[in-house]
């Protein structure tokens, strides 16, 4: 049942973010081959080719970036709007009678959203990689200036897992505005739903703001005494506060995931 | 009197102050069908829907088949709300198909006689119908399981009569004979023929049950008769 409900989420979204994903990876495409075009010509008495080569990569880049930031903001707002329709809209009278649990109808929406985000990712990963792989085909300076270190790739592997998670804290807290918001409003629930979500991103912003500020303070006084400005003193209060900061977080997605499990059990709300 | 498919002992629902069931007993025999009637308010919906499990009770039992709404009962429960729930942007074709993925007691050979006979093709959109197409599409779905309780609002609310005569005729004609049909509405009159049982609700409480035919034999009066001289407005 769970993978029949992710099938008809992923089902309704493929159309758009298939159709943005197809448009990145021609930009991608023809951006890569403009950048071998003229990395190969450059060096060579070409003349305006070389220059009109230059602008057409410069052209596609901005396109792809365009492309890309459609991509970045038009999913999680596809993907949130047909959250609030699949729950909060008169299509929750057929989501909330089919013999499923609350949890899977949650989780199923949680796993197209976690899927769209790979796929970003893999997007993206392909331009990039189509790109500088041309660059160090004809040039062969990419290889050389990667930095190869262990940690560096691991940093960088952190960094993606990061924007998963971020990115997957972000849906959490969108479809529990709008189960919120959903349920307390009798009437303008999608106004309701919108207001929930930026209460809670604020609430959530305005904790670990004051954290930060807790934290810019402790280093005040920690630099008066020269234990702060020391390498470990700078590392262990990094550490404390990127753990706590994890720890908010996590909190958070763990309230979130019970309060809607909660809401849509026991308080569902449909007009 | 036959075994129970819905039984509910003091069931109450409260919206805050509210009280839309107030101590509520009901008995539903499997093989009825079985009128819910009463004005605005009355509370048929809110039994309807408890009963389908989109609402949780306030306090009191409610049993479906012996278990409390939930999962395990929706399985046996066919529910037709009053709104259209399918996705403007399926097909008909995708509405049958999302019954057969969710529902194993879906009969599509049903569903597509019956639709055959609105002769709606089975590429429309779900947009491109008229308001009573939708409803009849919808309904046609719903009784296409082979359900232990079908539980329908107002099924005929909204509609012509010639489009009322094409609704009654697909419950009477394809309900699984040995399930129970609960069906709310206000126009007693239409579907008076069709009804084994009748239960008239006021103000959350049931005021009135009993056999439509024991009524019209015993009291010499119709279901609408009864009802407007119970709901009487002064």
């Amino acid at each position: 049942m769970f993978l029949k409900l992710f099938k008809y989420d992923f089902k309704r979204t493929r159309f758009y973010g298939l159709l943005i994903l197809a448009v990145i990876l021609v930009f991608g495409a023809a951006l890569a081959a403009d950048i071998a075009l003229f990395s190969h010509a450059v060096g060579r008495d070409t003349g305006v080719a070389t220059e009109l080569l230059f602008i057409g990569a410069v052209l596609f880049m901005q396109f792809l970036l365009i492309a890309l930031v459609v991509l970045f903001f038009a999913i999680p707002v596809l993907i949130t709007v047909q959250f609030y329709k699949n729950i909060a809209s008169d299509e929750g009278y057929l989501t909330f009678t089919l013999p499923v649990s609350v949890e899977k109808i949650l989780l199923s929406k949680l796993l197209n959203a976690f899927i769209w985000t790979v796929l970003e990712m893999c997007a993206l990963g392909i331009c990039l990689g189509m790109s500088f792989g041309m660059l160090e085909m004809n040039t062969g300076i990419i290889w050389s200036i990667l930095p190869k270190d262990l940690w560096v790739l691991l940093v960088v592997g952190l960094y993606i897992v990061e924007f998963i998670m971020s990115t997957m804290f972000q849906y959490l807290l969108n479809f529990t505005g709008i189960v919120i918001g959903s349920v307390v409003a009798r009437k303008h629930k999608a106004l309701s739903s919108l207001g929930f979500i930026v209460g809670i991103d604020a609430l959530l912003n305005l904790v670990t703001g004051a954290l930060y500020f807790g934290f810019m303070v402790m280093a005040m006084f920690g630099s008066e005494t020269g234990w702060f400005l020391s390498e470990a003193g700078t590392l262990t209060v990094m550490l404390i506060f990127g753990l706590v900061l994890l720890l908010i977080y996590a909190a958070a997605a763990v309230g979130m995931w019970f309060l809607s499990r909660f809401l849509l059990k026991k308080k569902l709300n449909l007009a | 009197m036959s075994e129970s498919i819905v039984s509910a002992r003091e069931l109450t629902k409260k919206y805050g102050s509210f009280c839309a069931l107030d101590r509520m007993d009901l008995d539903l025999p499997l093989g009825r069908i079985v009128g819910l009637l009463g004005p605005n308010g009355s509370g048929k919906t809110t039994l309807l829907k408890l009963l389908a499990g989109l609402l949780t009770k306030t306090s009191g039992e409610v049993l479906v088949d012996g278990m409390e709404p939930g999962v395990k009962t929706k399985a046996l429960v066919s529910y037709l709300p009053e709104r259209t729930y399918f996705g403007s942007y399926m097909s008909i074709e995708e509405c049958a198909d999302y019954f057969s993925d969710f529902y194993a007691d879906f009969d599509r050979q049903l569903a597509y006689d019956m639709l055959g006979t609105l002769r709606i093709p089975l590429k429309a959109k779900f947009r491109t119908l008229s308001k009573g197409s939708r409803e009849k599409v919808q309904l046609v779905l719903v009784m296409a399981r082979r359900a232990k309780l079908y539980l329908l609002d107002e099924p005929i609310g909204g509609v012509d009569p010639a489009a009322r005569d094409y609704i009654l005729k697909t419950i009477i004609g394809n309900y699984n004979p040995g399930a129970t049909v609960l069906l709310s509405t206000h126009l007693i009159s239409d579907i008076e023929p069709i009804l084994d049982d009748f239960i008239f609700l006021k103000e959350g409480r049931v005021v009135c049950a009993g056999v439509a035919d024991e009524v019209r034999e015993a009291q010499g009066k119709s279901l609408d008769e009864l009802f407007r001289e119970v709901f009487k407005c002064f």
